[in-house]
Order: structure tokens, then sequence, then C-alpha cells
């Protein structure tokens, strides 16, 4: 595979993150939002998976797009009459926003010219890891030994959710079906 | 395995590509196709949302339950624990024992939140 | 570029596989329902006098499809209405992208590994990709712009994710028996044998999740007893306001994801591609004798229909009789090709490439018998089990199916690890 056909990929999938994020900011309907939000979130994925980590691209599609992004389009669902919620934004408001995107962008830009091996697309996509696949095994082995307190702590982190779901849907039992 | 040019692990993944497209562009030819060969001669009622024969009223897109709301929030708890469990099989039987004791607490802690979701009627669909 | 060719090539040959599917997948279920009511089923359709049984009833489907009104109705949102069966259609296709057909075919330095992405993480892309397909039922119901599809399209999502889970679960189950997600290294350690006699398939290992795989999988591909969107009692599907050729792509997508579903749960509980009792180094070590067997596999197909076309009525003026001709022509063409296989198989001195072909087509064929068992198990029970109502489906799913899973994949990891400490 040449090196022509692995930059033709990373652009498509660097398109598909970028493109449905611009959309996002420029629409005004939520629900067409949340749906762009998966073109950006497969395209992540995708840049994931060049870079060899196979399990966390997976889990991102499993969990953000499969999980997460089905709970924001049931959540907008639930709370939206009418599919226009956000009006026109206001100047006042557009200015500190466009000065702060800037300045973020700015700072982004700086960090990643300073970066080692933006020369070739590929030697900065060459990190370790990346040449060898199945990091999964290795991943699953520093959860289970050096992170396993982060690791359970995230059992309890999920446990505080579920009490909240469970609440919720009490509460809501009584609503209509 | 080339050198210098990309990781070898990109042209394992690009057969994924590969499909996808394919599978894309098929879709896009029916859609093609059907769109093409279709007639065109429906009245304004044809065009009418579908409501069992009676003229629709009020804001076609209501707001939906809270129900679904909490279903999907179950989900991404559990399948949050699922993705940690996928990596947990892999190297389980690197130490047996000490894998179950860790995922043991794992599942037990969330066992208490869905002992308590169930008691609290988050599982009742009436 | 050679590889991007072979991926192109395995690729197609993937999704031909897969259309293909679906056009017998829509028979199966109609004569098999013709079968289970006592009836006859379709049969009219026929191309010069030809009607094989009503397998031509697909081809007019499709035709029919393709030749109505393209209804989209007014106020819809134009862009996610059409994406929407194009979305689902694309994932159902690209979810068989790791499962094996054969063993890695290897000759001569060259190995070519008989899916389209051998991953590490095969079992997991399936997973992923699948629950995409919930991202074509929310945006059909929403694009619709109606209150019955957008009503149905929230209680499919809420389905689908809901089991999801014990179908997650249940798969991991056999991961962790075997300790890899690589679906190759899963169906290769099927083949070892446990007792000295029985091949140690995941249904042996894993009967339980076997039993809640298959319950999921029929939830997730909304077949009945999980059918609410299509259920004649319950008319709230979230394709309720799609015609022609975007409504027949919701039905491709439902046969496609059985037979992925099938294929699926024929990789990970019933060995994949591996022959009982033969690893692929003795089919490929006695690849002569394995194609005589497979040429009388197919001499005895093709003696079948020779006889089944015997027993229909004969003569110029019968019905059926360029039925008769037809089935028993290329039943008799079977006999000969098999016989010729049997004995070339015999007789000639098969080289590497041969004996790995050999051996790979026999694993293939293993694999698609079991994959057909399964479908027709799909099918089976759709004309056998009554339809769940709303409440109940979910009750199922995360009051039973999720703890049970849940239990038996912490069962399995203890009885795991008490076995490890045993041997050691």
């Amino acid at each position: 595979m040449s090196d022509t056909a692995f930059a033709a990929v990373f652009y498509l999938f660097a398109a598909l993150s970028v493109v449905p994020a611009i959309m996002i900011f420029v629409g005004r309907d939520v629900v067409h939002g949340a749906f762009w939000l998966l073109g950006t979130l497969a395209g992540f994925a995708g840049l994931y998976l060049m870079l060899g980590a196979d399990f966390l691209g997976f889990t991102q599609i499993l969990v953000y797009i499969g999980g997460i992004l089905v709970l924001l389009l049931f959540g907008v669902m639930l709370t939206q009459r009418t599919p226009v919620l956000l009006g026109r934004t206001r100047a006042a408001r557009a200015i500190p926003a466009g000065i702060a995107t800037v300045a973020l962008g700015l700072f982004l830009a700086k960090k990643l010219i300073g970066a080692p091996g933006m020369s070739r697309l590929s030697e900065s996509l060459k990190v370790k890891g990346a040449t060898e696949p199945g990091a999964t095994r290795e991943l699953g082995s520093l959860l289970l030994t050096d992170y396993i307190l982060p690791f359970e702590i995230a059992s309890v982190v999920l446990l505080a959710a579920l009490v909240g779901a469970a609440y919720v849907a009490r509460r809501g039992s009584g609503e209509n079906p | 395995m080339r050198g210098d040019n990309p990781p070898p692990v990109f042209e394992t993944y690009f057969g994924l590509l590969v499909l996808l497209t394919l599978s894309a562009g098929l879709a896009a030819a029916l859609l093609a196709v059907s769109a093409v060969l279709g007639p065109r001669r429906h009245e304004s009622a044809t065009l009418d949302p579908y409501e069992c024969g009676v003229p629709s009223a009020g804001d076609l897109r209501r707001r939906t339950s809270v129900r679904y709301y909490v279903t999907a929030v179950l989900f991404i708890l559990f399948d949050l624990e699922v993705a940690f469990l996928w990596a947990w099989a892999v190297v389980f039987h690197e130490s047996p024992l000490e894998n179950l004791a860790a995922m043991g607490v794992f599942i037990g802690v969330l066992g208490v939140g869905y002992a308590y979701a169930w008691a609290k009627g988050a599982f009742e669909w009436d | 570029m050679s590889l991007a060719v072979l991926l192109a090539a395995k690729a197609v040959v993937l999704v031909l596989l897969l259309l293909n599917l679906v056009p017998l997948l829509v028979w199966v279920e109609r004569k098999a329902s013709a079968l289970i009511q006592d009836r006859v089923g379709p049969n009219r359709a026929g191309i010069l006098g030809l009607r094989f049984a009503g397998m031509f009833h697909n081809l007019a489907d499709v035709g029919k499809m393709l030749t109505k009104e393209d209804i989209v109705p007014a106020g819809v949102d134009r862009l996610p209405f059409v994406l929407a069966p194009a979305l689902g259609l694309t994932v159902a296709l690209a979810a068989a992208a790791v499962i094996p057909v054969a063993d890695v075919w290897s000759s001569g330095g060259r190995s070519v590994p008989l899916q389209v992405a051998d991953l590490d993480v095969g079992i997991l892309w399936v997973f992923a990709v699948s629950s995409l397909g919930v991202y074509s039922i929310v945006l059909a119901g929403w694009a619709s712009r109606s209150r019955f599809p957008l009503l149905g399209a929230l209680r499919s999502a809420a389905q689908l994710v809901s089991y999801e889970v014990p179908l997650a679960l249940a798969a991991i189950s056999v991961a962790l028996c075997f300790g890899t997600l690589r679906p190759n290294e899963i169906v290769e350690a099927q083949g070892d044998l446990v007792f000295g006699a029985l091949p140690q398939w995941g249904i042996l290992l894993q009967p339980v999740a076997f039993v809640i795989f298959v319950t999921g999988a029929l939830a997730e591909t909304n077949r009945l007893p999980f059918d609410l969107p299509e259920g004649e009692s319950e008319i709230v599907g979230y394709h309720v306001e799609y015609s022609s050729m975007k409504f027949g792509m919701f039905m491709m997508a439902e046969y496609i994801h059985v037979a992925v579903a099938s294929a699926l749960a024929a990789t990970l509980f019933l060995g994949g591609w591996q022959v009982p009792w033969l690893p692929t180094e003795a089919l490929r070590t006695h690849a002569g004798p394995v194609l005589a067997g497979l040429g009388a596999i197919g001499a005895l197909g093709g003696a079948a229909a020779l006889a089944g076309a015997l027993r229909l009525p004969r003569g110029v003026t019968a019905p059926r009789s360029r039925d008769a001709l037809a089935i028993g022509g290329l039943g008799l063409a079977g006999v000969v090709a098999g016989l010729a296989a049997a004995a070339t198989g015999l007789g000639a001195d098969l080289g590497p490439g041969a004996r790995a072909t050999v051996a790979a087509a026999a694993q293939a064929l293993a694999f698609g018998a079991k994959t057909l068992l399964l479908c027709f198990g799909f099918v089976w029970v759709r004309w056998t089990l009554p339809r769940f109502r709303y409440d109940q489906l979910m009750r199922l799913g995360w009051r039973q199916l999720t703890p049970l899973a849940l239990a038996n994949l912490v069962l399995t990891a203890g009885a795991l690890a008490a076995l490890g400490e045993l041997s050691r």
C-alpha cells in the first residue's frame, strides 16, 4: 500500500471528522446536528484505526455512536416541541465566541506545527503501537494490573449513574407512555 | 513490511474501507435506479403522512416519552461495562484468579445498581 | 497494487454472496411458511415456462420494487429520508467483513485469509458496525415527519439497544473460553477435541450463551417473535412512509442481518469453517479423498434433483414439463460433475495449491451448511412462535436475558479459573 493511498484515506477521515462538525456549527436543527455528529465520531474512529488503535476505534463506534449519540437523540426528541430550537445568534455573542475560537485554533496550530514528524504524514502517524496490530491484549493487561484502581472506580461511577437513571425512571413512569 | 511506508496494520483495515465503499455504492445505485425507473403520477393525498386515513392534525413530532431516554441511559451504562469486558475476556487467561476477582468486584458494584434500578421499577414497561 | 485488487475481489464476492442470499432466504421463508401452514406456497411466476418452485417470484419482486413510484411524502426531511435505507443496507453488508468462510489459504509462501479483513478484534467490528443500524431506524422515523414512524422508530431503537447487551455478553462468554477476539482463532480453537472425542464447539462449552445469542439475534434483526415494526397488530413501523426500493432496502437489510447473524453464530458456536474431526492439515493431506467426498455430495444432490424432476408430470402438454426438463438436466449435470470430481480426487495427484483449494472448499461448504441451517432456524421460529407485546419484549431483555447472560459469564469465568488452578 503506497503512501499516497494512506494519505488519501487519512484526508478522507479528516474530512469526515471536520465537515460534519462545521455542519453542526452552522445548522439550526438540533436533531440534524445530532445526526451530523455521527459523521464526526465515525471519522475519529477511522483515524484511531489508522493509528493502529483498533480496540479504541471500535469502542468509539460502539459506545459513542451506538450509545451516547442514541441517548442524545432521545434526549433531544424528548425535550423539544419544534425541530428548530436555536434562534439567530446575536452579534454580541458572536464576537467573543469568534475570538475564543480563533485563539484556540492558533494554540492548537502552534502545538501541531512544533510536533515531531509533521513533514511527512505517515511518519507522524507511525507512533508506537501502530506497527503492531493487537494492542487489545496490552490494553487489557494494563487495565487489570497498573490501572486496576481507576478501573474499579469506574464501576462506582457507573453505579451512581445507574441510581440516577432509576430515579428518573420512577418519576417518569406516571407520564404519557 | 514495506520499509518506511505506512504501518502494515493499515493494510489490515483497508479491507473494511473497501467493503464499506462498495456497500455504500451499491445502496446508492439501488436508490438511483429506483428513482429513475419509478413513475411519477401521485395526487396530493399520496403525499400526506400516514394517519390511518384520518387527516392529520397537530404537530407530527410530539415530545416522546422519558422511558426511551431512561432505556438509552441504562444501555450506555451496560454498554460501557461490556466494553471493559471485551478487553478483560482477551487477557483473562494470563492470571485467571486475579482477573476473576477484579471483574467480580466490578460486576458486583454494578449488580447493586442493577438491583436498585429493578426495585425502583426502571425495567417496568406498562 | 495486487493487495488492493485482492481486497476488492474479496469484497465483491462477499457482497454478491450476501445479495444472493437475500432472494434465497425470501424463497425459503415463503416455502417453509407454506410447508408449516400446509399450503403450496407461491409457484406462479415463471420465465419461458420455467417456474423452479416459485423461485422466480423474488426476481418479480425486485423488478416490481424498482419500477414502483418512489414516493417522498410532503414535509419529510429529504436528505435523512433518503440516507436512512442506504445506511441500513451499508452497515448490514459491512458487518460481514470479518467472518472467515474457510481457513487461511496458503501455498508456496503465499497466504490469503478467506475473509475481507482479518482483524485482531474482529468480533468487536461486527458489534460496532451493527450498532450503527439503529441510526438507520431513528433517521427513518424522524425524517418521515409522521406520527407512527416516529413512535415505531423509538420503539425499535429501544429494542435494539436493549438486546445488544445480552448479545454482546453471550459473545464475550465464548471469547472468554478461547481468550481471543480474532474470528479465525476462535474457529481454530473449536477444532480441538474435548474428552478426546467431541470437537469443542462454542455450543458445547456455552449452551446458555448460545440460547441467549440466538434470542438476542432474533431481536436485533427485528424477526418474529420480536418483529413489532412489521407486526400486523402494531401498525407503527419506522418504515411506514417508505415505498418502492427504499422500502425494499429495509427488507434487504433485514435478510442480510439474518444471514450475518447466522454466520456469526456459526463462527462463535458451531465451529465456523471447521469440518468436524478434520482439521485443516488433515483436509490438505487427504485432499484426494476429500475432493472425492465433495464430488459424491454433489452427485447425490444432482441425483435427488433428478429424482424430483422424474416425479413431476411429464409429456409436452403437461403444465410443468419444462420445469421437469430443466431440473432434471441440472440434476444430471450435477451427477456428472460430481462423479468427475470424485474420479479426479481418487485418481489424480494434486499439487499443494490444489490441496489448499480443496481444503478451503470443504471448509467453506461446512460453514455454508451451518449458516444456512441457522438461517432456516430463523425462518422456522418466525412461523412457530406468536409475537411479543412491547412491554413483554423489554422485560425479557432487561429482567431476564441481561442478568442471565451476566451470571453465565461470571460462572464461566469462575469455572475457567478453577480449571486453571486444578491443572497447575
